[in-house]
């Protein structure tokens, strides 16, 4: 069969495999930062401390585990919904190998030390720039396979796969104007507290746009694929997109609640965050609700399990994010392990599922097998996730709440009624359990790779024609 | 006129224009359009095989 016929599944096939892989390098940098704060020996100087693997593990995490998914997906959802090979050429390939380059050269200057010191976007201006060049040929890999689909819609999911492109484009240039002082070091061209507004500008629309937009295309493709039923409600996912799009840009501010921020640019993003709750919420019910009629398969199904219960983090998250996002509720809960669970509520709940959901959708068909090798070790994974999932958050908001009471603790003579180090010695017990939910996420990626490479290996990968669908010709 | 007039004509415009979306979608028009590109993700060749089997299965 003619090449121009087929869709192109290598990539995909390569961006779901490395999403497995880079989930467990990121996840046990994870583990490894978790044991250091609760076994401080395990900090080796200077190359493998907390401060030098933190950063690594969010880039890893975000842009090497979330970023492959998000690659895989929308290179399979577009061309599924388009009925269109890709287009593009060799910035297909491109895309993949810049893309590994970029997160092999952060896992070597992040433990060097070689750093913008700007949380989520670290990584120092060489990388920025082939980062830069690795997203404009994606946009046009992806812009241009819509461009020249067959049917006339342009399914909603890939509206959603679109405005993380673009949004992440126009994120990442804006906070990387920096000014090279030398191959490895650059500073930033903005100043003081513009800097600060810039910077989480871009770090609270990462989460909208990289972390939300490009997963709920992920939900509106994969869900109803594995429910077998269309999306509860086409026009709410309309109403639902907008609504993100109109909102996110303003959310920012919520991270600099009580600095040199204006209060009025405080007020105005603690007020577009309540507000996102019903873009939010609006497009959890629309995930959930397309199962009505198909409630029985969560029974057997670990898949949709996977799935739904993203879903369910995503709707814990998305409300939690706008409570604390209140100035008065972000006074008892901003520098304290509250805002560590609640990003892991949205990271593991929602994004690392809704992914292992789809990437376990993807594997068999991308691998001509029926299923995965053992769809029991699917179940197995799903348990394993959610216990450690719920291990982790739980014990970070009983700390978070701990902390934010004995920093604000007062005696009659208005001295602090605790000193620093006794919240931290009363967080021990919170960062084992923190460590140990670590280790049982983990573990089911472990288990993860092992069924993939299972499968891949009693699978053939055939080519799948393009189809025009009836009423398209 | 001055930066902030602009800005807040911005925003006033695109609050209308977010309403304008909402009761588009949820007006008549786009009915029919909406009911084929929800069907969009049953339409590629591993749904088209599936559905095939089955009615050759009298499914």
């Amino acid at each position: 069969m003619a090449q121009a016929t087929t869709y192109n599944d290598k990539v995909v096939r390569q961006f779901a495999v490395m999403t497995v892989i880079w989930g467990i390098v990121g996840m046990l940098v994870g583990v490894v930062i978790a044991a250091q704060l609760v076994w401080p020996e395990l900090n080796v100087a200077p190359y493998f401390h907390f401060g030098r693997l933190r950063p690594l593990h969010t880039n890893a995490v975000i842009f090497a585990f979330g970023g492959c998914a998000l690659f895989a997906t929308s290179y399979y959802v577009v061309q599924r919904t388009c009925h269109a090979r890709l287009w593009g050429g060799p910035l297909i390939p491109l895309t993949f190998w810049g893309w590994q380059l970029v997160i092999v050269l952060a896992a070597i200057t992040l433990p060097l030390g070689i750093t913008t010191s700007k949380e989520y976007a670290e990584l120092e201006w060489p990388i920025d720039l082939l980062i830069a060049v690795v997203w404009v040929a994606y946009a046009v890999v992806f812009f241009g396979t819509i461009a020249k689909r067959q049917v006339s819609h342009i399914y909603v999911a890939n509206w959603f796969y679109g405005a993380f492109i673009i949004a992440v484009a126009l994120l990442h240039i804006v906070n990387s104007m920096e000014t090279p002082v030398s191959l490895t070091k650059s500073y930033s061209m903005y100043a003081g507290a513009q800097d600060a507004m810039v910077q989480w500008w871009y770090g609270h629309n990462a989460v909208g746009f990289f972390l939300t937009a490009g997963f709920l295309g992920m939900m509106y493709y994969f869900v109803p694929k594995q429910a077998g039923r269309p999306v509860y409600s086409y026009r709410l996912s309309i109403v639902h997109f907008w609504a993100l799009i109109f909102t996110y840009m303003w959310a920012g501010p919520h991270h600099l609640h009580y600095t040199a921020l204006p209060d009025w640019t405080q007020s105005v993003g603690m007020v577009f965050s309540v507000i996102l709750l019903a873009p939010s919420w609006g497009g959890m019910i629309n995930g959930i609700m397309t199962l009505s009629g198909a409630w029985h398969k969560l029974r057997t199904d670990p898949i949709l399990k996977f799935l739904v219960t993203s879903l369910s983090f995503y709707g814990m998250s998305t409300f939690e994010g706008p409570m604390m996002a209140i100035k008065s509720v972000n006074a008892l809960s901003h520098y304290t392990d509250w805002t560590i669970g609640h990003v892991h509520s949205g990271a593991l709940g929602w994004v690392a599922m809704v992914s292992i959901g789809s990437i376990y959708f993807l594997l068999p068909r991308l691998f001509g097998r029926k299923e995965m090798y053992s769809p029991e070790l699917v179940t197995i994974h799903f348990w394993m996730a959610t216990i450690g999932t719920v291990l982790y958050i739980a014990s970070m908001w009983i700390s978070g709440v701990m902390q934010g009471l004995m920093w604000r603790a007062i005696n009659a003579d208005g001295s602090l009624a605790y000193a620093f180090v006794e919240g931290v010695k009363g967080s021990y017990p919170f960062w084992a359990v923190r460590w140990l939910g670590g280790v049982f996420f983990l573990s089911g990626m472990i288990l993860m790779a092992y069924n993939m490479f299972r499968t891949i290996a009693v699978g053939k990968t055939d080519a799948v024609p393009v189809l025009a669908p009836a009423g398209h010709h | 006129m001055d930066f902030t007039l602009i800005a807040q004509i911005h925003t006033v415009a695109a609050f209308f224009g977010f309403l304008s979306i909402c009761a588009w979608a949820f007006g008549q028009a786009p009915k029919q359009a909406f009911a084929e590109a929800e069907q969009l993700p049953f339409t590629d060749p591993e749904a088209e095989a599936e559905k095939r089997k089955a009615l050759l299965l009298g499914r």
